[in-house]
């Protein structure tokens, strides 16, 4: 009771509309409102003068009707209705909160887009060096000086 | 008809930016449907949770939707890949849901008793391949084109005819067969 049996030997891209006996094959048969209207015309054309497939295409048909018509319907329980809805916009709003950055990333990336607003030129950089060091230095001279002066004394 | 305006309005507001409304017009449109699915490929105990987990899944996924195929498609491929991940793992340990407070909740017996009031029929599609089985509930009962559904048991859209086909003589064959048989 298998479909799948025969199923490796189709053309997986290719619906075949006839098979060696001149017939229409079950694919191009069924579901021929699913079909190109080029292949859908071929089907109609041959089953108007083809008794054989024409009795197959109602048979199928009557098939196909009768599962339909049985199909279940299985509404969601309601209170699952209103909890999956529930679910979902929490979920949203979850989602919208962990999308947004933190506080600390947003003060960092603030800091960060403020200070491309303040960039030094380069010279600024070496002068303020330069200044520093001279600075350190004497503060040095200083300090050595003080220490021997406390020594002697 | 009714789908195709569902999904271009879905589409819009997922474009916009807008995922409320998309989710909204998801449920809307298409949970019945959804459950009804799961309710046929789980035991009925067991639908509620797993078409909570699809949900679940589907707002996670949603940002992600491509377009490649129909927002019902997508839905049914998702619902798909989350009952076979539930019938391999089951039960007990869920995935990570969205909202901590996630839990699903016990089932209402008596909503899910899914029972053919043809009998004959019943019998005749319990006797066919599963997958045989699935491609034509998933055509004739949900309504898919069969181009979404072989998106959702992942073939191409001819393999899915073909099975579809198949599917289809061998129930004639089987129905006509036991309408001969007295009983």
């Amino acid at each position: 009771m298998s479909g799948l049996s025969s199923s490796g030997d189709i053309d997986d891209d290719e619906v075949r509309i006839m098979d060696h006996r001149g017939c229409l094959t079950l694919d191009a048969i069924c579901f021929t409102d699913q079909l190109g209207p080029d292949h859908r015309a071929v089907v109609e054309r041959h089953i108007r003068s083809c008794g054989v497939c024409a009795q197959q295409q109602t048979q199928l048909a009557r098939a196909t009707e009768r599962m339909r018509g049985a199909r279940p319907r299985v509404p969601v329980p309601a209170e699952i209705r209103i909890l999956a809805r529930q679910v979902a916009l929490k979920g949203l709003a979850l989602r919208a909160r962990t999308a947004r950055p933190s506080p600390v990333r947003q003060q960092r990336s603030t800091a960060r887009i403020r200070a491309l607003g303040r960039r030094r030129p380069p010279w600024y950089r070496s002068r303020t060096f330069w200044a520093a060091a001279i600075m350190g230095l004497a503060a040095a001279v200083v300090l050595v000086l003080l220490v021997l002066v406390l020594l002697q004394g | 008809m009714l789908h195709s305006m569902s999904e271009t309005v879905i589409v819009a507001a997922l474009r916009k930016g807008n995922l409320r409304r998309a989710v909204e017009l998801i449920l809307d449109s298409y949970q019945d449907e959804v459950f009804g699915y799961c309710a046929r490929l789980v035991a009925p105990a067991e639908a509620i949770q797993v078409y909570q987990l699809v949900m679940a899944v589907a707002l996670e996924e949603l940002t992600t939707f491509t377009g490649t195929t129909s927002i019902r498609a997508w839905l049914y491929g998702i619902a798909r890949r989350t009952v076979l991940r539930f019938q391999r793992k089951r039960p007990g340990s869920y995935p990570a849901a969205l909202d901590a407070d996630y839990a699903p909740v016990a089932c209402p017996d008596d909503v899910l008793v899914i029972k053919l009031l043809d009998e004959d029929l019943e019998a005749c599609i319990g006797r066919l391949n599963p997958l045989t089985r699935e491609v034509l509930q998933l055509s004739l009962w949900q309504g898919l084109l069969l181009t979404e559904v072989a998106h959702v048991v992942g073939c191409s859209e001819a393999r899915a005819r073909h099975i579809a086909a198949e599917g289809l003589h061998d129930l004639s064959l089987d129905l006509s067969r036991s309408n001969s048989t007295p009983s």
